[in-house]
């Protein structure tokens, strides 16, 4: 027997594990996301935060279910009347919120998700938008929080697309409580100072902007 | 069930399962994984960053293959680890610091996941006669602790791999390809693919050894 085959007992025993090593499921990774959740919420609870418990959802399969009250509401400009917040019922964004959203006119029937935690270094947004086309050579999608009458927005990361990715923000999603993801090119003269296109093909309300 | 390979570390776990008739008691040998120390596992506890990450990368890959097991959702599955780690933290104060964790994550990952496949199924509700006759969920069951046990078991000796020779296995088995496609793909010469599956699969086999049953 050649030094470098396996015996006949351990091809055997391979061979009864070849259908689970044959199997995708077996071989499944967790999002880099899930890893950052776990700290995160184990560093809440271990300092005593009141975040006790950590609001985990099903992206997808909560996506899917929102497409009809998405669908009435997927219309419109950048400055959008609030999105009815989902996980919170008053104006104030909580440490961590799962809020709808939805695309606009360039975007049309998208629906998805954003994840927000509040955590010292800033605010995380883990997105679940599967319905956007991924962009590449020097074109990708930006995430801004805007405040409430449009004036100013502060960038919070840029992608090619945004399933499954997170965005940071350093700002109050309390002062900044609008989330917009506008489509960029990063080539001049187009956009020099890359600054926002304004084409805007999501959106999302952290908190109610109504006065 | 299975065999103690000599020379090898071993943890023994046993559990009590209730079942529809009454306990079901399950004796496991397990292979030992790479347990991590006594002190890392002390400062998980504490909540320390650093060791929840070391715990977390430790052991991620098995919750996860334990979870896709009973829920067969990437996302759902993800839910069940996050859950299941808090969990370990929560109760790891019961736990002796000397013992491997991977048993233990790898009960409390199923768990997770049962109830979450029962949240979920309570969730969507609709007629039994509005049901795709062929859909596997109206006959199948959470898998059994057995079959959970033998895919964590896997998962570890999957993990245990060096990074090389796990990528092999995995073109191997999972994509099927033969030594001289993966060479191809790998961009690495034929003979350097067969002397790396063939390590990886001859410590597979070590590995897995003590789940064949023995013959009496």
């Amino acid at each position: 027997m050649a030094s470098d085959e396996l015996t006949s007992g351990e091809t055997d025993l391979l061979n009864e594990f070849a259908v689970l090593l044959a199997d995708p499921s077996l071989w499944a990774v967790p999002a880099p996301e899930v890893e950052h959740r776990v700290v995160d919420v184990i560093r809440a609870e271990a300092a005593g935060s009141s975040t006790s418990t950590y609001h985990v959802y099903n992206w997808h399969s909560r996506a899917r279910r929102w497409l009809t009250v998405a669908g009435a509401v997927a219309v419109g400009a950048a400055a959008a009347t609030a999105i009815t917040l989902v996980a919170t019922r008053d104006s104030t964004p909580s440490p961590d919120s799962t809020i709808a959203m939805a695309g606009t006119d360039l975007a049309p029937g998208l629906v998805g998700s954003a994840q927000l935690t509040v955590v010292s270094s800033g605010v995380r947004i883990s997105f679940a938008l599967p319905g956007l086309p991924r962009r590449d050579g020097g074109e990708f999608y930006q995430v801004w929080l805007k405040n409430c009458d449009g004036t100013e927005l502060v960038p919070a990361g840029s992608f090619h697309d945004l399933d499954g990715v997170v965005a940071w923000a350093g700002v109050s999603p309390v002062d900044f409580p609008m989330l917009t993801v506008t489509r960029e090119a990063a080539a001049p003269p187009k956009d020099p100072a890359q600054g926002t296109s304004g084409e805007v093909v999501a959106t999302g309300a952290i908190a109610s902007c109504a006065a | 069930m299975g065999t103690v390979l000599e020379g090898l570390p071993a943890n023994r776990l046993v559990t009590e399962v209730a079942g529809p008739t009454g306990a079901n008691v399950y004796d496991h040998e397990m292979f030992g994984s790479v347990a991590l120390d006594e002190a890392t596992v002390d400062a998980f506890r504490r909540g320390d960053d650093a060791a929840v990450r070391a715990v977390y990368q430790q052991y991620s890959g098995l919750s996860m293959a334990v979870a896709m097991r009973v829920l067969g959702d990437r996302g759902l599955a993800e839910e069940s680890v996050q859950q299941a780690f808090l969990q370990a933290w929560r109760n790891a104060g019961a736990f002796d610091s000397g013992r491997d964790l991977a048993p233990w994550l790898a009960t409390i990952t199923r768990r997770t996941a049962i109830d979450i496949q029962r949240r979920e199924a309570r969730r969507t509700t609709s007629s039994l006669d509005d049901a795709d006759p062929t859909d596997s969920a109206l006959i199948t069951m959470p898998p059994s602790e057995e079959r959970a046990w033998e895919a964590a078991q896997v998962r570890l000796a999957i993990d245990s791999l060096s990074t090389d020779e796990r990528e092999i296995v995995r073109l191997h088995h999972m994509e099927g390809l033969t030594h001289q496609l993966i060479a191809d793909h790998l961009g690495i010469a034929l003979g350097t693919v067969k002397s790396r599956s063939f390590r990886a699969h001859q410590r597979l086999a070590a590995a897995l050894g003590h789940l064949r049953d023995v013959p009496s």
